[in-house]
């Protein structure tokens, strides 16, 4: 083959990849995890399972609620019964509850390019609105499974399309699964509100729970 | 912002769309032009020029994944530019096309008609097919046009093995191409 005749050819070929499909190129600009040895699992059958897991635990927490009497255990709170008025009944939102431990968390701040969402850890990410950077927790299996049963068993109070939550200081609250899923307990637990690989903004759902605040701040305080 | 929320200001005809799609994708896009044409102000252009083709393809466009939408793009305009400039430089794009000489396939000669779209199909058939290790080494080298050494630091391999790797690839789809009979 001549070599003009081999750098056109050279050419459409190289034409040709730059029109791969778009799943491809999207696929190539995330982050590659490198499975640990021995646990060779494709990414997409990890998140597969982590689905198949919270649904057949929705599942079986349904049916035995039926049955047995609900019982929310409360972590008991380092900070306190600031928040928690008993005398009027009225406790803090999720977002007032973190403001509160601002300073007892801020040791957890990191700027953004250091998330990994994909560090095989769960971790609890959230983020104040005054503040560039975020605060992570990384939690164990058990805690984050226990954080997304309550989720899935009380997502808590359902803000109406003419109510917005007053935010306060909190910009956002993200459960990062490890294998690039994110969830946030202010949203309703659905395909749509699940992403891959990032930290999404988003217009609150929901006021989680009392419960799930309770753990969750003793999670990370 | 999410890409879809990019795309719907794009579809609104916001000013705020340019500003949003630079700010999330605007170093990428550099990256992507400065690895074909090796100079800044070039790179820079092809930036501006991508965003420039994005707001005029949309409304009528609407991509799922705004970044490859925007990386295929640019890599266009940055291949075009290459071509135009007649530039034979030593790593960047040069080195990339020089590689991908391999997967030339035999036989016929060249000026036998051929299906820029079949191609295509072949050549998204063959990276289906491929592990995703493979794949992405693949993409990131002959579409992102990244050098060895980034592409291993990305992978987390030595560059050996991308060399290595991407060789063997090469060597499977000049096969493929062979096997499906393409002519290029």
């Amino acid at each position: 083959m001549r070599a003009k005749d081999q750098q056109r050819a050279t050419d459409l070929l190289f034409d040709a990849i730059g029109q791969i499909e778009d799943r491809f190129v999207a696929e190539a600009a995330t982050p590659y995890v490198r499975a640990g040895k021995g646990l060779r699992l494709r990414r997409s059958l990890i998140l597969a399972l982590t689905l198949s897991l919270v649904l057949v635990s929705s599942l079986g927490l349904l049916i035995a609620q039926q049955v047995t009497d609900k019982e929310d255990h409360a972590v008991e709170m380092e900070t306190g019964d600031i928040l928690n008025d008993e005398a009027t009944g009225t406790v803090g939102s999720l977002s007032d509850r973190l403001s509160a431990l601002r300073a007892e968390t801020a040791s957890l701040r990191v700027p953004r390019e250091e998330l990994d969402l994909f560090s095989g850890k769960a971790q609890v990410i959230w983020k104040f609105s005054d503040e560039s950077g975020y605060r992570v927790k990384q939690v164990s299996r058990s805690e984050q499974t226990e954080l997304t049963r309550m989720m899935t068993r009380d997502p808590g109070r359902s803000l109406s399309t003419t109510e917005s939550a007053d935010p306060g200081e909190l910009e956002g609250i993200w459960i990062a699964l490890g294998d690039g899923t994110v969830i946030s307990p202010c949203l309703r637990q659905a395909p749509g509100n699940t992403a891959y690989g990032t930290l999404f903004s988003y217009e609150p759902e929901l006021e989680p729970s009392v419960a799930f605040a309770d753990t969750l701040c003793g999670i990370i305080s | 912002m999410e890409d879809y929320q990019i795309v719907d200001l794009y579809w609104a005809r916001s000013e705020y769309a340019i500003r949003e799609t630079d700010q999330k994708y605007g170093r990428m896009l550099n990256g992507i032009s400065y690895s074909l044409l090796a100079s800044r102000e070039d790179a820079e252009e092809c930036v501006n020029d991508t965003y420039l083709t994005a707001w005029q393809r949309m409304p009528e466009d609407r991509p799922a994944f705004l970044g490859a939408y925007l990386s295929k793009i640019i890599r266009c305009l940055s291949v075009d530019r290459f071509r135009a400039s007649h530039r034979q430089k030593r790593g960047g794009m040069g080195q990339v096309l020089e590689e991908l000489t391999e997967c030339i396939p035999g036989g016929e000669s060249p000026g036998e008609a051929y299906e820029n779209r079949e191609l295509s199909r072949v050549i998204n058939d063959f990276l289906e097919g491929l592990e995703e290790e493979k794949r992405r080494m693949f993409v990131r080298r002959y579409f992102y046009s990244d050098s060895i050494a980034d592409v291993a630091e990305r992978m987390k391999v030595s560059q050996a093995k991308v060399k290595t790797t991407l060789y063997r690839i090469r060597g499977d789809l000049k096969r493929r191409l062979e096997e499906e009979r393409i002519c290029l």
